[in-house]
């Protein structure tokens, strides 16, 4: 209680400071210094769910299971329990497992995707970030989207979103979707045998998304999303296994409330969240049913006030109550984590700079204090040099402290420093815009947080095992190459290893960390003429270490065809088409997983819009 | 002549020290049906002066165990670790009741005991994961059935903490050039130890094709029966057992495992220095039984340190 009281001080300080604010009487103005990479709602056409979205992205790599199968994110050589995802600002990963699993996440034709990797919107738990938000609802009276589609492998998704302006102060939308495949394509399980079709995979989701919008006046505006999911897997047997009748069915419910206010000196938002999940993994081989359930109530506010003119401060809370239930939880866990963030922004000409401080507490107990500073300078409007440079810290899962058995108490939390080192160049050349992004990276991370069956000891534990490091590389181009013409290319380097030797798990001091590409390339070149619009994508991923051995390295293809058959004043009506793993390459981004191999999908988006307003 | 004499002199002497034969079959038990015994009593097993260790403990209300427990179990089919307590043959050798051995296992012997043969098995979870593997360890064979996957076991016998002989026991062997000789051992094996000497401790260590970044992937149990023990009387163990009210630590000297026993139920730590201080080994996260690999170090005296919230027990202990 005397840390919160602390904390509480601290920001009330901060305040008292800076209360000249309400006395000037400029132009206010929200300068962030901010870098991500967005996939905008309009490109989410497919079925694509957000690992398939995310894994063309630089600095990303996704742990994926297979088609339909859990997956998690991990962000230039992090973990995936170091990624935070978050949906229109509330955190959603797991706090059991402390991570998130992609797979989970239905991807609606108006979601739009953030990738964050440095800057001061980071959560300073993370080393990465990926955050989902809904678009802005339409203005419109009526506005209906409806994909449909099929593809390989008994794929089958429909995807229905309506919204309308019930009157210029109140909009709605209301987004159905539902998803099933088999998912029983053909693999090999060893190159001298004949190829055999993948079973017990098939996979089946359903949403159901309302959103509601109220602008109270030109100055306040209240949002609620509230989002049922239900989704049930088969899990297939590894090339290891003779079969598996495992099953996992993920039933959640997400719902959020946002306040946002908007005054001459100041802006404030409140972020009121609820998410319910219960999780039941069955295997009727082993006589195993594992129910699980978790729920997390956060509650964030901003306040973002102008000091003068290029000279902002905010002031962030964030407050999450994580419950959870399982069979190998003694009780039901809790726990409160919050982190409290000031920050200061200030603009000197072409130089940008945020400080910002943030205290996270775990219950009552401060655990330390977390600087993050950021420094943009433009040059000559093409060039953009920035520096980052923050610390973080994760607190363990709730697993990784009292999961019976192995959970320990004592464990501490994972703390790091990164730093980054961004160089942007835009120009237009011959009227064609040209972008290139570098940015070097360096990051430590102390007390990292591995379960291993300790010597003598009968079962796994969670333990403070290692400290690492990572460092690498992003390049990334973005041309317009022609009228038609454009490219996206990316490569990235990492190198992320231990910094000491251990015996179990073993893992060599300088080796590379299991799932870690050291190079990824992604290359995406663009065609738009007319009706049509056409891309071809090719990734590559470098070999990696894995728990089980090595993983080889692949490279795989994709062509996306768009084109719009009828486009009239009310109704746009497309076709599209993907044609993935166009070249039917073999390969495991896990060991015993064989990814799908070459396959389609053929979907028809149709739009229908009534323009008058009310 | 004189030769001749000595020599039967000895014979007979030998046969006098070990005429006596015992056959452990574990049948004294009262077991309900298709149920085992887990040394709830806190306790290991003693049968004939001979004793299967077991180290049983409850940390916050989950049971984790090691060493050996008696079970009559007759599930031969259902895999996973569920069905841990049943051997593959759906019984004991002959009998109902046998033993499931699962991590640090050892056997204490009675003062100048020879250990002559035992039955060995698979359990039923180890042999189904071996069969057709799982979400954690292969199908032996793998796709093709070439992979030249094998489980073994092996007993190594030491007296006053220097090693004497072993032996090991193939649980699942791919490893032949035909693969109709590959084999997952599904009814009991005599294992002979008749050329063993007088050994006052066995412990037992697994290996496996199957091995990953986290160690053996296979499930690393055995089942045993009619344990033929050889003694000339049955004197207590002449064990080297350091003890503190909380803590037990064996064998000292030793060769290759030193063990830790705690009767606590709750985890304690245990760190091993140098005589000049420098600490070689250290665990902070230790529960019921524990072992420390010291074939590792150099030969000489250790300082064993161990700490619970509660107590502190300082040891010496040698390594040969």
């Amino acid at each position: 209680m005397y840390n919160r009281v602390v904390a509480s001080l601290f920001f009330l300080c901060f305040l008292v400071s800076n209360s000249y604010v309400f006395s000037q009487n400029e132009e206010f103005t929200f300068d962030t210094i901010q870098v991500s990479t967005s996939i905008p709602s309009k490109e989410i056409l497919s079925s694509q769910d957000l690992a398939s979205q995310l894994e063309q992205q630089t600095g990303i790599f996704i742990k994926t299971n297979g088609a339909g199968t859990s997956g998690s994110i991990s962000i230039r050589g992090g973990s995936a329990s170091q990624t935070n995802l978050t949906w229109n600002g509330l955190e959603m990963s797991n706090p059991m497992l402390g991570q998130v699993d992609v797979s989970l996440f239905s991807l609606f034709n108006n979601t739009e995707i953030a990738l964050i990797t440095e800057g001061n919107k980071l959560n300073a738990s993370a080393v990465g970030m990926v955050s989902l938000n809904s678009s802005v609802l339409s203005n419109r009276k009526i506005d209906l989207n409806a994909s449909l589609g099929l593809g390989s492998f008994g794929l089958q998704y429909q995807n229905i979103t309506f919204s309308t302006a019930l009157s210029s102060k109140l909009k709605l939308r209301t987004t159905l979707y539902h998803l099933k495949s088999k998912n029983d394509y053909p693999f090999q399980k060893d190159i001298s045998l004949k190829s055999e079709r993948l079973e017990h995979a098939a996979h089946q989701k359903w949403s159901i998304l309302q959103e509601v919008d109220y602008i109270i006046n030109e100055n306040h505006f209240l949002t609620i999303k509230t989002w049922l999911q239900n989704n049930d897997r088969d899990i297939p047997p590894t090339i290891f296994q003779s079969e598996s009748l495992a099953n996992q069915t993920d039933k959640n419910w997400r719902t959020v409330f946002q306040y946002i206010g908007k005054q001459s000196k100041w802006d404030w938002n409140m972020t009121l969240g609820h998410i319910e999940e219960s999780i039941l993994y069955s295997d009727d081989v082993i006589n195993l049913s594992a129910p699980s359930s978790f729920q997390k109530n956060q509650l964030s506010t901003n306040i973002r006030l102008k000091i003068a003119e290029g000279h902002d401060v905010s002031f962030t809370s964030q407050t999450i109550f994580d419950r959870a239930i399982a069979n190998n939880l003694l009780r039901e866990e809790k726990r409160i984590i919050s982190h409290f963030t000031v920050e200061q922004q200030k603009k000197w000409n072409k130089l940008k700079t945020s400080l910002a401080l943030t205290v996270p507490l775990n219950g009552d107990r401060l655990e330390t204090i977390l600087p993050n500073f950021s420094a943009t300078y433009n040059l000559y409007e093409k060039w953009v040099f920035a520096f980052y440079f923050r610390k973080f810290l994760r607190f363990p899962s709730i697993n990784d402290w009292f999961w019976t058995p192995g959970g320990n108490p004592n464990l501490k939390p994972e703390k790091g420093f990164s730093h980054d080192l961004k160089l942007n160049y835009n120009s237009t050349v011959l009227g064609r815009n040209t972008s290139i992004q570098t940015t070097l990276f360096y990051r430590t991370i102390k007390n990292r947080i591995l379960w291993s069956p300790l010597e003598g000891q009968g079962f796994w534990s969670a333990q403070n095992l290692n400290n690492t490091k990572s460092y690498g590389i992003e390049l990334r181009l973005e041309a317009k190459l022609s009228n038609r013409l454009s490219t996206n290319t990316s490569y990235q380097f990492i190198k992320s290893f231990s910094t000491e030797n251990i015996s179990l798990p073993v893992i060599r001091k300088g080796a590379q960390l299991w799932y870690v590409p050291m190079h990824q390339t992604a290359f995406e070149l663009l065609y738009e003429h007319k009706k049509w619009n056409v891309k071809y994508k090719h990734i590559f991923h470098s070999k990696m270490n894995g728990v089980l051995g090595g993983l080889a390295e692949f490279d795989v293809g994709e062509l996306n065809v768009k084109f719009k058959t009828v486009t009239q004043k009310n109704m746009h009506l497309s076709i599209y088409a993907e044609l993935n793993n166009i070249w039917n390459q073999s390969y495991f981004l896990v060991e015993g997983r064989p990814a799908m191999g070459r396959n389609f999908e053929l979907g028809i988006h149709y739009n229908f819009s009534k323009n008058k307003k009310l | 002549m004189k030769h001749f004499t000595f020599i039967l002199f000895a014979i007979l002497c030998h046969i006098n020290i070990f005429s006596q034969k015992d056959t452990i079959t574990f049948e004294s038990y009262q077991i309900p049906t298709d149920s085992f015994i887990n040394n709830s009593m806190g306790e290991h097993f003693v049968q004939d002066g001979v004793t299967f260790n077991n180290t049983f403990s409850v940390s916050n209300g989950f049971e984790s165990w090691g060493g050996f427990s008696v079970s009559n179990q007759t599930d031969s089919i259902t895999a996973g670790f569920g069905n841990q307590y049943s051997s593959r043959t759906a019984k004991g050798y002959e009998s109902e009741n046998y033993l499931v051995s699962f991590s640090s296992a050892y056997i204490l012997l009675p003062a100048d005991s020879k250990l002559v043969e035992a039955k060995i098995t698979n359990n039923t979870y180890a042999y189904q994961s071996m069969a057709n593997g799982d979400a954690f360890a292969k199908k032996f064979g793998g796709a093709t059935g070439d992979d030249p996957d094998f489980l073994s076991v092996t007993a190594k016998g030491y007296l006053s903490g220097v090693i004497q002989d072993s032996v090991t026991v193939y649980l699942a062997d791919f490893r032949f050039e035909d693969n109709a000789e590959d084999f997952i051992l599904k009814d009991w094996a005599t294992v002979g130890f008749s050329e063993w000497g007088v050994v006052d401790s066995i412990h037992f260590s697994y290996e496996s094709s199957d091995v990953g970044a986290f160690g053996i992937n296979t499930p690393t149990y055995f089942c045993m029966d009619n344990v033929v023990v050889e003694k000339d009387n049955s004197t207590p163990t002449v064990q080297v057992v350091s003890e503190s009210s909380d803590f037990k630590v064996f064998p000292n000297p030793v060769q290759d495992f030193l063990y830790i026993e705690s009767s606590l139920n709750k985890s304690f730590s245990a760190a091993v220095f140098t005589m000049q201080g420098q600490m070689v080994w250290q665990n902070n996260s230790l529960m019921g039984v524990a072992n420390i690999e010291v074939n590792r170090f150099e030969e000489g005296i250790y300082v064993l340190v161990l700490e619970s919230e509660s107590s502190r027990w300082v040891e010496k202990v040698l390594v040969k």
